[in-house]
C-alpha cells in the first residue's frame, strides 16, 4: 500500500470507486451501470448488507481512512459523486492531521 | 411513533380496509408479505387480533419470489411510499387474489386461526410450519423472563419480524412486556447506525451476519444492555468485540418448528457464554440422540420436547402431513451438554459423513483438531476421494504461532481424542482460512483446494 496525496481527482476516484464495485466485489454488475449517479443501494445497485460492508472495508484499506461512526449513513452512500466527496474528505482530514500524507 | 393505548384504532381500520377490498371473514389463509415497518407491524397486530388464518413471510426480494401456496386466496402486502399514512390504512394495504387459488375443505383446520411459517430452506426445498396462534403467543411470553425484557426496554428488531426469531423472539416478547419497539427494514450497516443513534436501544436482535458488519472500531454506546444473536456460532473474537459494544450477549437457539428452545442468561456474566445458548427455557426438554462420532457420553443430535411445539408441516395442497403434537422433535443439530445443563451446538447433522458405517460430525473433527498445542483454527470438509473406510475427509489447520503443522504428528495426536474412523485422511496446513465476507468459513473455496492426491 502507497502512500496518497492529500487530494484525490474526485474523477479519478469514482473511477476507482467503480472498478472496485465491478470488480473486486463479488457482485454480477456491469461495468456500464455503476454511474457517477446512481444510487448505491435502494433504486439503484443494490448493494446488500455483506457488499456493502466489504465495500467500506475495501475504501478503509486502499485509502488508509476510517469512516467515522456518523459519517457511516445512507446520505454520505447515496451514489459514487457523493461517497467520492466524502471519502476526498476523509484523506483530506488525514493529510492534515500529520505525517507526509 | 405509536403509542399502545393508540392501537385499536388502527387495528380497526385495518379490519375495514380488509373488508373492503374484499378480503373477507370466511376464506381460507392469506398469503401476509410483512415488511418491518410501522404499517407491516399494524396489519401483523391486526390480522393476530381478528384471528385470522395466514402464512407470514418477508417482502419478497427480487429474483427470489417464492411460489404462493395455492390455499391461500389473498396476497396481502403494505405498501412503502411518500403518501403511506400508518393512519390511513386505505394508503398502505394492498391485496390482489391468488390466480390459481385451490379452496381448502371446509373443516380444514387452516382455516382457523393459524399462523403459518416458512422453514429458511437452508435443508432444500423451504416448507411450511403451522402454528395456532395461541401456541404462537404462548411460545413468544415464554422467552420473556429469559431474555430479561421489561417494559422501558427499547427494543429494537433490524432482523425480519416475517421469521420466527424476529417474530416469536423479538417482536411478540417486547409488545407483551410493553415495550418501546423499532423496526428497520433491509437492514446494513449505515441503516443500522442510523437507526440506532435516533432510537438510543437498551436491546437489539441481531444475526451472526449483521454482527460481524457491526463491530467497527467504535466508542460503544452507553445504551446497550443485551443484544439477542441467534444462528450459527459466533467466533469467540467476535463474540468478546460484541460484549464491548452491546455490554452483553445473549446467544438464542431457536427454530421455525419450535420458536426458542435456548437462550443465555444477560444476567449471567460467568461460564461459557461465548460457547454455549445457555439452557433450555422453562418447560423445555432437551435429550442427545447418541448414535454419533466421538465421545457418545457428551455430544449427539438435540432431541427436544416444547411445551409450545408447532402444530404439523403441511404440504402444498394444504394438507396437514405431520403432527409431533406430544412427541419428541429430533432438531437435526449436533450439540454437547455441559454439566449444569448448558447446551452447546456444534453443528448441523447435515454437515456429518458415514465412514466405518458410523457418523462423522466434521464439526466435531474441527472440535478435537482445535485442542491440539499446535492447532490454532482447523476447517474438516469432506473430500471426493474415497477410502476403505468411506468418503476422505480433509482437515486444514492454521498454526499457532511458532509452530507448524506435521501432517502425520496432527493425526497422531488425534487419536487421543477421536476414533480412528474419524481421523482425517488427510491435513493440510493454511496460513489463514478462506472466510465469506459475513466472517464464515469458505467451505466451498476449501474444497477446491482438494486436488486428488494419486496413491492415497
Amino acid at each position: 500500500m502507497h502512500a496518497h496525496q492529500a487530494q484525490t481527482d474526485p474523477v479519478a476516484l469514482i473511477e476507482e470507486l467503480t472498478n472496485m464495485i465491478a470488480h473486486k466485489l463479488d457482485v454480477r454488475i456491469d461495468e456500464a451501470d455503476i454511474t457517477p449517479t446512481v444510487p448505491l443501494l435502494e433504486g439503484g445497485l443494490l448493494l446488500d448488507s455483506m457488499i456493502l460492508f466489504e465495500l467500506i472495508t475495501l475504501i478503509e484499506q486502499r485509502y488508509e481512512v476510517v469512516f467515522p461512526s456518523d459519517g457511516l449513513n445512507t446520505e454520505n452512500f447515496a451514489n459514487l459523486t457523493v461517497l467520492a466527496g466524502h471519502v476526498n474528505g476523509l484523506i483530506a482530514a488525514k493529510a492534515g492531521q500529520g505525517g507526509r500524507g | 411513533m405509536l403509542a399502545y393505548a393508540a392501537f385499536a384504532q388502527p387495528l380497526a381500520r385495518i379490519e375495514a380496509a380488509l373488508a373492503q377490498l374484499g378480503v373477507t371473514d370466511d376464506s381460507d389463509p392469506i398469503l401476509f408479505e410483512c415488511a418491518n415497518t410501522v404499517p407491516g407491524l399494524l396489519t401483523l397486530l391486526a390480522l393476530l387480533t381478528l384471528e385470522r388464518s395466514f402464512v407470514l413471510v418477508p417482502p419478497p426480494r427480487p429474483g427470489l419470489d417464492l411460489p404462493a401456496p395455492a390455499f391461500c386466496r389473498w396476497r396481502l402486502r403494505t405498501n412503502e411510499d411518500a403518501d403511506t399514512r400508518p393512519d390511513a390504512p386505505a394508503s398502505f394495504l394492498r391485496a390482489e387474489p391468488i390466480a390459481d387459488h385451490q379452496p381448502l375443505p371446509a373443516d380444514s383446520k387452516l382455516r382457523s386461526s393459524r399462523l403459518l411459517l416458512r422453514t429458511s430452506g437452508s435443508l432444500g426445498s423451504p416448507k411450511l410450519v403451522v402454528h395456532t396462534h395461541d401456541g404462537a403467543l404462548a411460545n413468544a411470553c415464554n422467552t420473556i423472563e429469559r431474555l430479561g425484557l421489561r417494559a422501558d426496554d427499547r427494543v429494537f428488531i433490524p432482523v425480519p419480524v416475517a421469521h420466527m426469531f424476529g417474530l416469536g423472539a423479538a417482536l411478540l416478547p417486547a409488545l407483551v412486556v410493553g415495550a418501546s419497539v423499532e423496526v428497520l427494514a433491509n437492514a446494513n450497516l449505515l441503516r443500522y447506525l442510523e437507526r440506532e443513534r435516533s432510537f438510543a436501544p437498551t436491546v437489539a436482535y441481531s444475526t451472526p451476519n449483521l454482527c460481524a458488519t457491526l463491530v467497527r472500531p467504535r466508542a460503544a454506546p452507553a445504551h446497550y444492555r443485551h443484544v439477542v444473536v441467534a444462528g450459527d456460532k459466533l467466533s469467540p473474537e467476535l463474540f468478546a468485540k460484541l460484549e464491548t459494544i452491546y455490554t452483553r450477549v445473549v446467544s438464542l437457539y431457536g427454530s421455525t418448528e419450535l420458536g426458542v428452545i435456548c437462550a443465555a442468561d444477560p444476567r449471567e456474566a460467568e461460564g461459557p457464554r461465548a460457547a454455549t445458548v445457555g439452557h433450555p427455557l422453562p418447560g423445555v426438554e432437551l435429550e442427545l440422540e447418541l448414535e454419533l462420532g466421538t465421545n457418545p457420553s457428551a455430544e449427539g443430535e438435540l432431541v427436544c420436547r416444547h411445551p409450545f411445539p408447532f402444530e404439523s408441516y403441511v404440504d402444498a395442497s394444504g394438507a396437514l402431513i405431520q403432527s409431533p403434537s406430544g412427541s419428541s422433535f429430533a432438531t437435526r443439530d449436533l450439540a454437547r451438554i455441559h454439566e449444569g445443563g448448558l447446551v452447546e451446538l456444534l453443528g448441523r447433522c447435515d454437515h456429518a459423513v458415514k465412514r466405518d458405517g458410523r457418523l462423522v460430525a466434521l464439526a466435531q473433527v474441527e472440535r478435537a483438531l482445535e485442542r491440539l498445542p499446535m492447532v490454532a483454527r482447523a476447517a474438516v470438509v469432506v473430500a471426493a476421494e474415497q477410502t476403505p473406510r468411506g468418503r476422505a475427509i480433509a482437515a486444514f489447520c492454521v498454526a499457532v504461532p511458532g509452530s507448524s503443522i506435521d501432517a502425520a504428528q496432527v493425526r497422531d495426536a488425534c487419536r487421543d481424542s477421536l476414533p480412528a474412523y474419524a481421523i482425517p485422511d488427510r491435513v493440510v496446513e493454511l496460513e489463514a482460512l478462506p472466510l465469506l465476507a459475513s466472517g464464515k468459513l469458505d467451505r466451498h473455496t476449501l474444497a477446491q483446494q482438494l486436488t486428488p492426491t494419486p496413491g492415497e
